[in-house]
């Protein structure tokens, strides 16, 4: 069976209505919380640059949560409901089967974070145009910044919730997947602190990058299989 | 007849507990295997290595003459399976849910899922999500999930718990019309004894992890015999009157008080007539038949004593 096949499976089984509304609910909140930085009252200049950087923080911390909770409901919990001793005794590899979970929720989550950096960016140009809050005015150098930016801040995200199924794996415990995806928040913002820059560099995406690959390779050789 | 699943000198151990041990077991094809053994004998943990779930520690299981490995899944496609309790995708409906197996089972054929929901009689599920099911419409629904791929092995653990009576009894009708009619090979667990000895063509019996006897059904309804049953006050003096009066001589003291009573010529009138005559007082008299359940306890106390005669 192929992974696009499998991929359509969990499509159809899991309730993706839902997600999208809570998605949506994020990325309302994120824009409110875009607003609220921008119109503080404090002496911060506020431009295109610091406002992105706000709103980079606002969906660190719902989407690396809720790719956790997506870990937890779709794949842990088929460990804990034993609903995996059903689906492992098809005639699949089981390392697909949860590969394409995976690929499944990560997609989700890039999905969201597009939408989500592309509201948010609509939403500053146009407040910008209709209130002129912003120190600078949007520009095709703005643009590409944006585009890097958010780019890096996807891959570095879909690192970090990857690392919340390793570890919510090592126990097979929802508890643990979601409550290692603030800790990992909070690395992330301890490591950004240490820079230089207000961001991930090449270097930082890059050894989170190994991290992941490494964290699934023991995941897949050591945890999918293991049901006691 | 050839051998659906061999299974050679299985051992699994979880955390240094041994949870079977030197597991032999031959299923013939197209017969229904009993395997009985009391809860924690090891009987989920055989059947999910013969599902590929979990690896033996050590040991070969052959399924249709071919090796089972950690990459054997074209073998799944050809199973049936209830492992452990009937699981669900809860927050679909039972139809969804079997629409699903069709698909991960490469399974075309959706009219099948009428014609089982039929044959397990599961009426009035839909619109209803699986979540809203009692226990017993979730147990009928797994069965129905289990033979919806036509498959040519069925292993089942524990089917009817769950079940009420007449459940039970249109379960066990299913299962015998599966075999005579697709040939289908069946592994069935249960403790339920009564039940498994209706069905069974062979039975395996396992306790602590290890296969106490494999035995055709016809071998056990040999030791099923006829006999005798009395409970006397005096059953050393009762058995002495039987052999002077009657000339009965395959007799067995169960207990000090109860004599069971193999000689097939014996009549129950007879017996009764000597003890009152001899004034002996008896509280009982009947003819019984042994059970499954009686040789099962046979099995298991035999292997307790040889267990203490190698201690």
């Amino acid at each position: 069976m192929t992974i696009q096949h499998l991929i359509r499976l969990e499509l159809k089984k899991t309730p993706f209505r839902k997600y999208i509304l809570l998605s949506a609910l994020a990325i309302v909140l994120g824009i409110f919380f875009l607003l609220a930085s921008i119109t503080d009252s404090s002496d911060t200049v506020h431009d295109f640059n610091n406002a992105f950087q706000s709103a980079e923080m606002i969906f660190a911390c719902i989407f690396i949560v809720f790719f956790a909770v997506l870990n937890g409901e779709l794949v842990i919990s088929e460990y804990n409901n034993r609903t995996i001793l059903l689906m492992f005794t098809y005639p699949v590899d089981k390392k697909k089967m949860i590969a394409a979970k995976l690929v499944v929720i990560t997609l989700f989550i890039v999905l969201s974070l597009v939408v989500g950096y592309t509201c948010c960016g609509l939403f500053l140009i146009g407040i910008d145009r209709k209130f002129d809050l912003l120190a600078d005015t949007f520009s095709a150098a703005v643009l590409r910044y944006f585009i890097v930016r958010s780019a890096t801040t996807i891959v570095v995200f879909c690192c970090l919730g990857l690392w919340t199924f390793a570890a919510g794996m090592l126990r097979k415990s929802v508890t643990v997947t979601i409550v290692s995806s603030m800790l990992f928040i909070l690395l992330r913002q301890l490591v950004i602190a240490s820079g230089r820059e207000p961001r991930e560099s090449p270097g930082v995406v890059l050894v989170a990058a190994m991290i992941t690959a490494v964290s699934l390779w023991f995941t897949f050789r050591r945890k999918i299989t293991e049901l006691e | 007849m050839d051998h659906t699943i061999v299974m050679h000198d299985l051992r699994k151990s979880y955390k240094g507990k041994v949870a079977v041990d030197g597991v032999n077991i031959h299923v013939k094809e197209g017969e229904i295997y009993g395997f009985v053994g009391p809860n924690g004998a090891g009987k989920s943990t055989v059947m999910k290595m013969l599902l590929n779930l979990t690896r033996p520690d050590s040991g070969d299981i052959t399924i249709w003459g071919k090796k089972m490995g950690d990459e054997s899944y074209e073998c799944l496609k050809r199973i049936g399976s209830i492992i452990e309790s009937p699981y669900f995708y809860e927050k679909i409906t039972g139809r969804q849910n079997l629409e699903l197996h069709c698909e991960y089972m490469g399974f075309h054929n959706k009219e099948r899922i009428d014609e089982v929901l039929q044959l397990v009689d599961l009426r009035d599920i839909e619109g209803k999500t699986v979540s809203h099911y009692s226990m017993g419409m979730k147990q009928r629904l797994a069965i129905a999930r289990a033979i919806l791929a036509r498959p040519e092995l069925l292993i089942l653990d524990e089917p009817i718990n769950a079940l009420d009576p007449e459940g039970i009894r249109e379960m066990r009708t299913l299962f015998k019309r599966i075999k005579q009619e697709c040939g289908t090979t069946i592994l069935i667990s249960s403790h339920i004894l009564s039940e498994v000895e209706q069905i069974a063509d062979t039975i395996g019996i396992i306790q602590n992890g290890r296969l106490l006897q494999e035995t055709a059904m016809s071998e056990i309804h040999k030791y099923q015999k006829d006999f005798i049953e009395l409970e006397v006050e005096e059953a050393s003096r009762a058995g002495c009157l039987l052999e002077e009066n009657l000339g009965i001589r395959d007799f067995k003291m169960i207990t000090e008080n109860v004599i069971e009573i193999y000689d097939s010529a014996a009549s129950v009138n007879d017996i009764a007539t000597v003890l009152v005559r001899e004034q002996v007082m008896f509280l009982g008299i009947g003819r019984k038949q042994k059970s499954l359940e009686d040789y099962f306890f046979h099995v298991i106390t035999e292997e307790g004593e040889s267990e203490e005669e190698r201690a």
